[in-house]
């Protein structure tokens, strides 16, 4: 997330911090990829041994597939798309050397997600794991990790502020605290957060049989991946308005969307019963659910779809 | 899925012009008769209908109606368009850690090619065929052949696939222009080297690869052919092996779309195959569809996979899918204490460690692997991220790693010994 970072600001200009902080977006891990060669017999010593083009050592040399179940961490930042949750991990690692004459302790990290709608920033939540070392036990080489999610709900520019405190004792000669500090740096990272799936979307009234009878709409979705990645559409279903009832025209579930791929819904909604009500009704919203590379969880609700009248 | 390239910055454009032209063959006119197009008929694809009554004939790849010419075996074939240097690039080995350069197991300057290949130095192996190619006798393509192949294969174990495939554009040339000295080069051409040239087109293609689809299907059927030829003459063994020559080119198709990025596309194409190993082809859809992000599907796919071990692994990945990190972990240290040969198991442990923030254990996991096994790029790339979260002093921390790999001894594995700094990302 380097390319992300905007600015390193210290409130302290003196000496150089004992504590860094390093960052990963989480994201799902990958797949390792391969490029098998096909087991030659040239014989005379020119045949390489199949294991040469195999991912790791122990994958089967009779396969040319080119995915293997081997994980890799994220290689990149990547795209943060609207309905997922944005996962990073927070590193703060003890730099001093053995021979240092000082010593850190009581570090604390702590996250702040400003948002289009909330420059101020939203505190985020660190988790951590039962082994963490408790954080004043940081030593030296040692690394405090934590690590953030947020569900990302709007298009637009997010920045994640990170404050790392912590205390540096200096030593004496005789490994005696000879006196302290508290100090404290912040780091930004930059990233906007973008749509993945747009939806655009239509109500048409049905033709009534007569004046009493019920009244009935045809709500029509478009669904576009707007993002760079495909993603699979898991569901797609409707929260009606009170009094309304929904069914879907055709099958909604199990759509892969490529890149700028759109996909075309149906649902007839229905008032329950011969309505005295008459023109522009609220009718539904439409929920769309999906998972894109390696199962990542995404959805969005859309504002409720009425009717013109 | 982006087609692997070599690392940037690697200095080679200038070398070479893509857009020279051939060297003429120049040792018979297109009058001559030997060269005359209507001798040979270009090859067939045959229909089923049509079978029966083809002529008997034995492995060769331009089925004829009319019997040879008698010049035809006396014609000799001329490689001499193979061996032009200016066609090849120099491998540098400024990407290459000082580590791997100043190691004691770099290979002696008169090291065999078989050497090389067998001990993994797949670089210099590159430079040594390559040697060896421009030296070799123009008319004996049974040498030329398959030193190109070792060429070019080894640019692709080293990384540097785009390198091969530009090296490998004259021979896709000559022989995508079906001129009677192509047809008459083909049966020549080993089968993997014909198999390589096709994957390395896809990798230049600017279409997205959609022509080495067709160039699939183009050699699927010429191997139909070449399968109603053997079953008609009765060469039991060349069936088999045209048989399953034709199978492995199904899956090619599938691996080809897997390649292009289009996943839904692969599995509805594995889902057409016939005749093949239907373990194999689950394990590849679940696969397919956990990349994809279909997990229902992918456990549709885990559910017909009789191997145990399979089964494990992709039950091991949906948990990942679902976001249980902690019961990834125990998962992926399960399967590995179930196959203990298998460190790869371990290795996805540690990269699901880092999800549940136990980044030490995780790091002291992969130090473990790197030092107790064969080291492969996966590995090495998650070691080096980890040391980038570790320390501002990653870099020496990178280095070490390299170091410690190129003392080691050479082994083939997983692209060799020799390693960019790349793997390490340094």
């Amino acid at each position: 997330m380097a390319q992300h970072q905007r600015t390193v600001s210290s409130n302290q200009l003196s000496t150089p911090h004992s504590v860094s902080l390093k960052v990963l977006r989480l994201s799902r891990p990958a797949l390792a990829t391969q490029t098998p060669l096909l087991k030659t017999s040239f014989g005379n010593g020119l045949d390489i041994p199949p294991s040469a083009s195999l991912a790791h050592p122990s994958a089967n040399p009779d396969s040319s597939y080119p995915l293997t179940p081997l994980l890799t961490l994220p290689s990149a930042f990547g795209a943060a798309y609207v309905g997922e949750t944005f996962a990073c991990t927070l590193c703060a690692n003890n730099e001093l050397t053995s021979d240092s004459t000082k010593a850190v302790s009581g570090v604390r990290i702590s996250a702040e997600l400003q948002t289009p709608s909330n420059q101020t920033g939203i505190s985020l939540e660190l988790s951590d794991s039962e082994n963490q070392p408790s954080a004043n036990e940081l030593q030296v080489g040692g690394t405090l990790q934590r690590t953030v999610h947020h569900p990302l709900k709007e298009e637009g520019t997010h920045v994640l502020a990170i404050t790392v405190t912590y205390t540096e004792t200096t030593l004496d000669e005789h490994g005696g605290a000879s006196g302290g500090r508290a100090r404290t740096f912040r780091k930004l990272y930059q990233f906007v957060a973008q749509n993945l799936v747009a939806v655009r979307s239509k109500v048409t009234a049905l033709p009534q049989r007569s004046k009493d009878s019920p009244r009935t709409w045809s709500l029509e979705a478009q669904l576009e991946n707007v993002g760079e990645a495909s993603v699979f559409i898991e569901k797609v279903w409707l929260r009606e308005d009170e009094g309304l009832e929904g069914k879907t025209v055709g099958s909604e579930q199990g759509i892969v969307l490529k890149s700028m791929d759109v996909e075309q819904v149906m649902f007839v909604v229905r008032e329950g019963r011969g309505g005295d009500e008459k023109g522009k009704r609220t009718l539904a919203q439409l929920n769309i659910e999906w998972r894109s590379a390696m199962g990542q969880r995404g959805s969005l609700t859309t504002g409720w779809l009425s009717s013109k009248g | 899925m982006d087609s692997p390239k070599s690392p940037s910055g690697s200095v080679r454009r200038h070398i070479r012009n893509i857009s020279h032209p051939l060297p003429r063959r120049n040792t018979k006119g297109p009058l001559d008769a030997v060269d005359d197009p209507l001798a040979h008929q270009p090859t067939r694809i045959r229909s089923d209908a049509t079978a029966e009554d083809a002529p008997v004939e034995s492995q060769t790849s331009t089925p004829t109606q009319a019997k040879p010419l008698p010049l035809a075996p006396t014609r000799k074939i001329d490689l001499r368009f193979l061996q032009n240097p200016q066609t090849y690039y120099q491998l540098a080995t400024d990407d290459i850690p000082a580590a791997f350069l100043e190691s004691e197991h770099q290979p002696l300057p008169d090291a065999t090619l078989p050497d090389l290949l067998a001990k993994g130095h797949f670089r210099p192996a590159a430079v040594v065929a390559l040697r060896q190619l421009l030296q070799a006798d123009s008319n004996n393509a049974e040498n030329i052949l398959p030193l190109l192949y070792t060429r070019l294969a080894c640019l692709v174990l080293i990384s540097k696939p785009d390198l091969a495939a530009e090296e490998a554009l004259q021979l896709t040339d000559f022989l995508g222009r079906g001129t009677p000295s192509a047809k008459d080069l083909l049966p020549n051409v080993p089968w993997e080297l014909r198999i390589l040239l096709v994957r390395l087109q896809a990798i230049v293609a600017d279409d997205g690869g959609r022509r080495a689809i067709m160039a699939l299907y183009a050699l699927a059927a010429e191997v139909r052919s070449h399968l109603r030829d053997t079953n008609e003459s009765g060469d039991v063994q060349m069936a088999q092996t045209w048989s399953s020559r034709l199978r492995d080119l199904g899956f090619r198709v599938a691996d080809a779309f897997v390649e292009m990025g289009e996943l839904e596309t692969a599995t509805r194409h594995l889902e057409s195959l016939l005749e093949v190993d239907t373990d194999e082809v689950n394990f590849r859809k679940a696969l397919l569809r956990v990349r994809l992000g279909d997990i229902d599907g992918a456990e549709r796919s885990m559910k017909g996979i009789a191997s145990e071990e399979r089964h494990d692994t992709i039950a091991a990945l949906l948990t990942i899918a679902n976001d249980d990190w902690h019961n990834a972990v125990n998962a992926w240290r399960s399967v590995g204490e179930k196959y203990p040969t298998s460190d790869f198991f371990q290795q996805n442990a540690a990269v699901c460690l880092m999800y549940t923030g136990r980044l030490a254990e995780s790091r002291e996991i992969l130090e473990r692997l790197a030092e107790e096994h064969d080291a492969y790029p996966a590995l090495l790339f998650n070691l080096s991220t980890l040391y980038e979260l570790c320390t501002e002093r990653a870099v020496d921390r990178k280095t070490d790693l390299a170091t410690s790999r190129a003392a080691k001894p050479a082994t083939p594995s997983s692209g060799g010994w020799e390693r960019s700094n790349a793997d390490f990302k340094l």
